[in-house]
């Protein structure tokens, strides 16, 4: 309503003036009677805001649209109200639906691209698995050295997969009721190699009585990602990888500490970025920057609260506060 | 002899996981027509059936139905797809097992022996277990035991283990992170110590049945078993 009174501004000028100008010419020619001016008036008045309630009826469509750009249009009056006004509907489903082919077009164009990654990330699976059969219980220094480089190889699919997973986290998402200290202890189970390579010892001190609702696979990849980080940036050997966690008032306090290299106050605030790699990145690279990022998000689908504490070669401390459900 | 059927399409894994079970006395097959496997299957009549799912023409699900109808013998799965669906897709139609890729030798021989044992019976098992010979010493890995002139000694599990992979990978140095692998312990977890406080078990219970310097340590890398009959 204000905009449709604010577009016809002009047009109120226009009749205002034509009024004046009509009265000022009898005025001004001697004819001076006021029940007439007070009757040209009225009559314009009335004409003027007939003029304006058929307008407004005819154009109100268009005007409600305009007054809220924000509303996606859906729906289309194609049949009512004045020429313009179905025109106007006309030109917007007009536009509506090239957009919607469009989008159309990128959704599927983005559903295939998940599912060739998703094909081909379980492909390479198949080359890896010979690689890791042809390799294993070998003392060889060279096949070792393969073997190490088929660990990495088999991360990197792991993220590529979980990553492409998260989007469709909802459909994906199996709640089990299961003991904590069952899920770190395959987490680290599934990182033996590394921390035998690397000469650090897991320390886990988790109690038996700590049962969660979560989802078993996301959880153990979520704490993989953290204790690979946890190892890969623990250089120094002999040293620990403490796991444990404590319950408070609401919540399960889960703490994976490491004694490495940590990480620079500067990049701290940054490190749940994607793609973020910063110093340690550049030292390592190896970094993707990406195990943060999807710990993050995982915590957040799952609602937990993640925080990281570091310092300069004293270590890194991440807290993930889990809340208790009853 | 246990018969096991390994239906998979690819040949390097089906080759690899055929050679390692014959290692531990199991008869292992390997399917190469993949548009009908039952006449190999009924011929065979194996006692058990490793499957893969991804596989030309039918997948593994419509086998394992197919199996289904003629026969109750052990099926695992062998897979690349790690979705719940997949795992129970694969149990509802008929599954005992399953196992993802990338795996390790020890998990399906692990799985195997476990639904041979079940099925079958552990005194039914006509298999063999492994055996190591070397002049007048014998081990038995399976069995914990050191045999040498008639005496025996048994060998802790983890001691069994170290022995089995020096021995194995004799004359070359058994590499250090790789017996430290064999007996990580998967529920409490080992310290530095652990490795070298077996092998120096394990030597004493060699030198209990007269076999001296028989494990060589070679610095920063690992183990060797140079052992020599000594009269």
């Amino acid at each position: 309503m204000r905009l449709f009174i604010r577009s016809h501004l002009s047009f109120l000028l226009y009749t205002l003036i034509l009024v004046l100008s009509t009265i000022a010419i009898f005025w001004l020619d001697g004819y001076k009677n006021h029940r007439l001016i007070l009757y040209v008036i009225f009559l314009w008045a009335v004409l003027t805001i007939l003029f304006l309630a058929v307008r407004y009826i005819a154009y109100r469509r268009v005007f409600e649209r305009l007054t809220h750009p924000d509303k996606i249009a859906s729906e289309f009056r194609l049949d009512e109200g004045s020429p313009f006004s179905q025109s106007f509907e006309l030109y917007l489903s007009k536009q509506y639906q090239a957009y919607q082919i469009d989008l159309q077009k990128w959704r599927a164009k983005d559903a295939d691209r998940n599912i060739f990654i998703n094909q081909w990330v379980h492909q390479m699976k198949t080359p890896v698995s010979v690689i890791e059969l042809m390799t294993q219980n070998q003392s060889d220094t060279i096949l070792r050295s393969i073997q190490e480089e088929t660990d990495k190889i088999q991360q990197g699919l792991d993220t590529v997969l979980y990553t492409s997973r998260l989007e469709t986290f909802e459909n994906d998402f199996v709640v089990e009721h299961i003991d904590l200290k069952t899920l770190v202890t395959e987490a680290v189970n599934d990182h033996k190699r590394l921390f035998i390579r690397q000469q650090l010892y897991p320390k886990v001190q988790i109690e038996d009585t700590i049962f969660l609702e979560t989802d078993k696979k996301w959880f153990i990849f979520l704490l993989g990602q953290l204790i690979s980080n946890a190892i890969k940036y623990s250089p120094q050997k002999g040293n620990t990888v403490e796991i444990s966690a404590v319950t408070s008032a609401t919540t399960y306090e889960l703490t994976i500490r490491d004694h490495g290299i940590g990480i620079e106050k500067a990049d701290l605030p940054r490190v749940f970025r994607p793609f973020f790699t910063g110093e340690n990145g550049r030292k390592f690279q190896q970094s993707t920057g990406m195990g943060l990022f999807l710990v993050s998000e995982i915590c957040k689908k799952l609602d937990y609260q993640l925080s990281i504490e570091s310092e300069i070669n004293v270590g890194t401390t991440i807290l993930i506060r889990i809340p208790i459900r009853n | 002899m246990e018969k096991i059927l390994i239906i998979e399409d690819d040949k390097k894994i089906a080759t690899l996981l055929q050679d390692y079970l014959k290692k531990y006395n199991l008869n292992a097959h390997i399917t190469t027509d993949f548009d009908d496997i039952m006449p190999l299957f009924n011929e065979l009549s194996p006692h058990l059936v490793l499957l893969d799912i991804n596989l030309p023409k039918y997948d593994g699900y419509f086998w394992c139905r197919k199996i289904r109808e003629v026969s109750v013998c052990p099926i695992i799965f062998i897979s690349a797809r790690d979705g719940e669906l997949d795992q129970v897709m694969a149990l509802e139609n008929g599954a005992d097992d399953y196992i993802t890729k990338p795996f390790s030798y020890q998990v399906v021989i692990a799985k195997v022996r476990a639904q041979l044992r079940r099925v079958y019976g552990d005194f039914a098992n006509p298999y063999q277990e492994p055996e190591f010979h070397e002049g007048s010493l014998s081990f038995y890995p399976l069995k914990f035991t050191i045999e040498r002139a008639g005496k025996a000694i048994e060998l802790s599990k983890n001691e069994a283990k170290l022995l089995e992979v020096m021995w194995r990978s004799a004359p070359n140095v058994a590499n250090r992170d790789l017996l430290y692998e064999e007996i990580w312990d998967e529920i409490s977890f080992i310290d530095d110590n652990t490795l070298s406080v077996n092998v120096t078990r394990l030597r004493k219970k060699l030198l209990d049945l007269g076999v001296k310097d028989s494990i060589k340590s070679v610095r920063g890398y690992g183990y060797q078993w140079v052992y020599k009959e000594e009269s």
